[in-house]
C-alpha cells in the first residue's frame, strides 16, 4: 500500500517551474482543505488569508500545522534537490534533479498564509521570484499585527453584548481599541517596536556566543592540561550551549523577518490595516456612542 | 595571589589559609569595591532608591554584634557583585567583617589552565573573597566538594565574617523564588552558627523576565531587603530555617511583582482530542510519517519516544510531548518569551521530570498532564506565580477541560467557559464583571477595566475546550 501511495503522491506533483505564482497560491489552499475548521474563511481565501486563528484565518489547528508544509512538499517537484551541508551545521539545498520539493526546517517559521508560503519557496529558488505577487503578500509581522487587532475587536464586541456590569470592561476595550488602532496607524512606532525586539533578541545570541567561546577555550585549555574530572562536564555544558545557540539562531531570523517585514508597508499591508484599524474604530465608537453608558 | 586548583575545586582550606585570604583581600578592599562599580558602571547598570536602602541595610547591620548571612535571588552571574558593590559604601570599606566572602561557580569563574587571563580572574576571585564551588553534578565528589565549601562557610562565620549564598543554589530556570522548594544548605549554615543573623536581598530588573549570563546593559534594578534576626538553635531543623529564609524571599519577590509592570503569573495549557480526524488519523495513513514527526521533535526527544508510527502508545507519548510543548509555549509567551510559529524544534519537552526547555534562551517550564484519558490529553503549564501542584496536593494552577457544544464556535464557546470558570472560583467575582481580551497576542482577563494578572490560557481541540489560570 505504502508503494501506492508514493506513486500516486509523484505522480500528483508538479515542477514548479512550470507553475505561475497564482497557481501555486490556490493549490496550496486546495491542500489544506481538509485541515480547515473554518469552512467560509476557507472558500474565501486568497494569499494573504492565516492558515491558523478562527476569526479572519482558516481555522487550521496547531496539531495541523506541519500538515500544511508537508502538504506543499507533496504537491511541487523542484530542482533544489541537492543538499549541502554548511559549516555552521545547518543546510542549504542547490541545485540539483528535479525532484520531490523539500523544505528544510525553520524555513516555513513565517509562512504563516498561502502568500508567504509561495514567497517562502521563491526566497529558496524553488521557483522564480515573482515582484508583482509579492507585492500584493502581506508581511509576516503584519499578518500578526493585523490578527491582534481583529482578536482584540472580537473582545470588544464580545463585550458590548453583555450586561451593566460590563460598562468597566467595554470602556478600557474600547480605549484599547482606540490605542491599538493608532499604533497600527503610525508605521514608524510599530517598526520600532519590533526592531527593538530584534537587537533585543541579538543581544541575547551574543551573550550565549561569549558563554560558548568560553567554554571552548576551556575545552581546548584541557587538551594540553588533560583533567578528566573538568573534561566531562565542560563537554556536557559545550553540548548544551551549541544546541541552544543554534536554536537562539533560528529565532533571530524569524525576529529579523519580522523587523524587516514591518519596516516596508506596501499597499497590501496598507490596505488590511486600514480594514481592521476601521473594525476597531467603528467598535470603539459603538461603545462609545451611549452602549457603555447604557450598560452602566 | 592564587591559591591551589586543589583548594579552589573544594578541598578544605586550612584556617590559616582563610585567614590569609580576608588579610590580604581586606588590604585591597578598596580595589575589590573599585572593580564591583566598575563593573556596574561598564554595564551601565543602577539600583533604584540604592542610598536608602544602603542605609536601611546597615541600620541592620550596626545593631547586630555577630556573622551575618547574605541571601539573595539568583538571576545572573553578577548578582553577588552588584548587590555587595552597591550596599557597599566607600566610608564603609574598612568594616571588612562585613565584607561576605561569596561563592562563584567553578565553571564559570576558576578557569582551567595557566595563561594570563586564567590567573588574572583567580586572582580576582580570591581578591573578591571567593570560595569557588563546583555546582554542577550530583555525583558524590561534586556533592563533597560543596561540603567542604560548606565547611570553609562554616569557618569564616565562626570567625565573625560573613557569607553570600544564593539559597536556590543555582541560577533559577525560570526566574523565580519558589518558597515551596527550600534547600538545606542556609538552613545547616544556620543552624551551624545559630548567632548568624540572615539578611534577605531581592533584586530584578525590569527586563529581567528570566535568568540569564549578564544582565542587560542599562538595567535598572530594584532591591528590597529584609532581615531575619536569629531566633533559632543548633537543635532547630535545618529545613526550618531554610523555609523561613525561602519565606522572607518569597514575600520581597512579591512585593517586587506588586511594583513592577513584569507580568508575575504565568501559565498556559494545551488540549488534544484523540479522537479528532486530523489527530486520529495521522499515523494511520504512513504518509511521511518519520518526517512528520522530526518536525516536531527534538533529535533528544525523538530518541526517547520509541515508534509512533507503529505503537500506539508511543504515538500517545508523541501527544503528550505536543500537549506540553504547546502549554509551555503559552506559558513562556505571557513573560514575553516568543516561540515562532512552527518553531517545535526549540522547545524541548522531558516527561520523566515534567519540565519543557525553551532552548533559545535556556527558560523552563514546569508542566503536569490532567484529565487524560482515551480520549483527550490536557497538559497545564506554570512557567512562574505559582506551584503546578500534584495529584492530591493542589497548587495555584486551577484548570477545566469541557466539551464543546454541537454546532458552538471552539474560539468564542472557551473564551466563555474561562470567564465562567473564573467567575465560579472565588465568591468575590461575577462572570457578568469579566470579560477576555488580548495583549501582544495573549489572552488576558479583564475585570471592571482592569487587566488581570491571572495567567490565564485557553485551548481547544476537536471535541474538548480546556481554560486554565493562576490563583495565587
Amino acid at each position: 500500500m505504502g508503494f501506492k501511495r508514493q506513486q500516486a503522491a509523484q505522480v500528483q506533483a508538479i515542477d514548479l517551474g512550470t507553475l505561475t505564482a497564482a497557481e501555486v497560491e490556490r493549490k496550496i489552499i486546495d491542500g489544506v482543505r481538509k485541515y480547515a475548521t473554518r469552512e467560509a474563511n476557507w472558500k474565501g481565501a486568497d494569499a494573504n488569508t492565516p492558515f491558523l486563528g478562527h476569526i479572519i484565518g482558516m481555522g487550521i489547528e496547531s496539531s495541523n500545522l506541519a500538515d500544511i508544509t508537508m502538504s506543499i512538499e507533496r504537491q511541487f517537484l523542484s530542482k533544489r534537490t541537492k543538499r549541502v551541508t554548511l559549516p555552521d551545521g545547518t543546510a542549504r539545498l542547490d541545485e540539483g534533479e528535479l525532484g520531490p520539493l523539500r523544505i528544510l526546517s525553520g524555513q516555513d517559521a513565517t509562512a504563516a498564509t498561502p502568500g508567504l508560503a509561495v514567497r517562502m519557496l521563491m526566497e529558496h529558488g524553488h521557483m522564480k521570484t515573482d515582484e508583482a505577487y509579492l507585492k500584493g503578500v502581506v508581511s509576516f509581522g503584519y499578518i500578526i499585527a493585523v490578527g491582534d487587532g481583529y482578536r482584540l475587536n472580537d473582545s470588544l464586541q464580545k463585550a458590548l453584548s453583555k450586561g451593566a456590569e460590563a460598562a468597566a470592561n467595554v470602556k478600557t476595550l474600547a480605549e484599547q481599541a482606540r490605542a491599538y488602532a493608532a499604533l497600527l496607524a503610525d508605521a514608524e512606532a510599530l517598526a520600532r517596536a519590533r526592531q527593538e525586539a530584534f537587537e533585543k533578541e541579538k543581544a541575547q545570541i551574543e551573550e550565549l556566543r561569549k558563554e560558548l567561546d568560553a567554554a571552548n577555550r576551556g575545552l581546548k585549555e584541557l587538551e594540553t592540561n588533560p583533567n578528566e574530572q573538568a573534561l566531562v562536564p565542560l563537554r556536557s555544558k559545550q553540548a548544551e550551549l551549541n544546541t541552544r545557540h543554534k536554536a537562539a539562531a533560528a529565532r533571530l531570523r524569524v525576529s529579523e523577518e519580522v523587523a524587516r517585514g514591518v519596516a516596508k508597508r506596501g499597499p497590501a499591508e496598507q490596505e488590511r490595516i486600514e480594514k481592521v484599524r476601521q473594525a476597531l474604530l467603528d467598535s470603539a465608537e459603538k461603545a462609545g456612542s451611549g452602549k457603555a453608558e447604557q450598560l452602566a | 595571589l592564587t591559591i591551589s586548583g586543589a583548594e579552589a575545586a573544594g578541598s578544605s582550606r586550612s584556617d590559616r589559609s582563610l585567614t590569609i585570604q580576608r588579610i590580604v583581600s581586606a588590604a585591597c578592599m578598596p580595589l575589590a569595591l573599585g572593580a564591583c562599580r566598575w563593573l556596574a558602571r561598564r554595564g551601565r547598570h543602577r539600583i533604584e532608591g540604592i542610598d536608602e536602602l544602603r542605609e536601611k541595610v546597615w541600620g541592620w547591620l550596626d545593631r547586630h554584634d555577630g556573622p551575618v548571612i547574605w541571601t539573595a535571588n539568583h538571576l545572573t552571574q553578577l548578582d553577588s557583585v552588584l548587590a555587595t558593590g552597591q550596599l557597599f559604601s566607600w566610608g564603609r570599606a574598612y568594616r571588612e567583617s562585613r565584607y561576605p566572602w561569596c561563592l562563584p561557580r567553578t565553571s564559570l569563574f576558576w578557569p582551567e589552565g595557566t595563561g594570563w587571563r586564567e590567573r588574572l580572574l583567580k586572582s580576582a576571585i580570591y581578591l573578591v573573597r571567593g570560595l569557588p564551588i563546583v555546582r554542577e553534578g550530583d555525583d558524590a565528589e561534586a556533592a563533597a566538594s560543596r561540603e567542604r565549601v560548606f565547611r570553609d562557610c562554616v569557618s569564616v562565620l565562626r570567625g565573625g565574617g560573613s557569607v553570600f549564598v544564593f539559597p536556590e543554589a543555582d541560577l533559577s530556570p525560570n526566574g523565580w523564588l519558589d518558597r515551596n522548594r527550600p534547600k538545606d544548605f542556609i538552613g545547616r549554615l544556620s543552624t551551624e552558627v545559630p548567632k548568624a543573623a540572615v539578611l534577605c536581598l531581592y533584586m530584578r530588573g525590569e527586563s529581567q523576565t528570566r535568568s540569564s549570563l549578564l544582565p542587560e546593559d542599562g538595567e535598572r534594578f530594584r532591591m528590597l531587603a529584609d532581615w531575619l534576626a536569629p531566633d533559632w538553635d543548633a537543635d532547630t531543623p535545618p529545613r526550618e530555617v531554610s523555609q523561613r529564609v525561602f519565606d522572607r524571599l518569597a514575600a520581597l519577590q512579591d512585593g517586587w511583582f506588586a511594583g513592577s509592570t513584569l507580568v508575575r503569573n504565568c501559565g498556559g495549557n494545551d488540549v488534544i482530542d484523540l479522537e479528532s480526524p486530523g489527530i486520529r488519523d495521522r499515523f494511520d495513513s504512513g504518509d511521511g510519517c518519520e518526517e512528520w514527526l522530526e518536525r516536531h521533535l527534538t533529535p533528544r526527544e525523538r530518541a526517547s519516544l520509541g515508534d509512533p508510527c507503529r505503537d500506539p502508545e508511543a504515538r500517545r507519548r508523541f501527544w503528550r510531548h505536543f500537549a506540553a510543548k504547546e502549554a509551555a509555549y503559552k506559558a513562556l509567551a505571557q513573560a514575553g518569551i516568543d516561540t515562532p510559529h512552527q518553531g517545535y524544534g526549540l522547545l524541548e519537552a522531558d516527561l520523566f521530570t515534567g519540565r519543557v526547555v525553551h532552548l533559545p534562551t535556556g527558560a523552563s517550564v514546569e508542566i503536569r498532564f490532567t484529565d487524560d484519558d482515551a480520549d483527550k490529553i490536557h497538559c497545564v503549564a506554570v512557567f512562574r506565580g505559582g506551584r503546578l501542584g500534584e495529584d492530591g496536593e493542589p497548587g495555584d494552577a486551577l484548570w477545566r477541560v469541557d466539551r464543546l457544544p454541537e454546532g458552538e464556535d471552539p474560539s468564542s464557546y472557551v473564551r466563555d467557559r474561562l470567564v465562567e470558570f473564573v467567575a465560579e472560583s472565588s465568591d468575590d467575582l461575577s462572570a457578568e464583571e469579566l470579560a477576555v481580551t488580548s495583549v501582544g497576542g495573549v489572552p488576558k482577563l479583564l475585570r471592571r477595566g482592569e487587566i488581570q494578572d491571572w495567567g490565564v490560557s485557553i485551548s481547544h481541540s476537536g471535541r474538548f475546550v480546556a481554560c486554565s489560570f493562576i490563583a495565587s
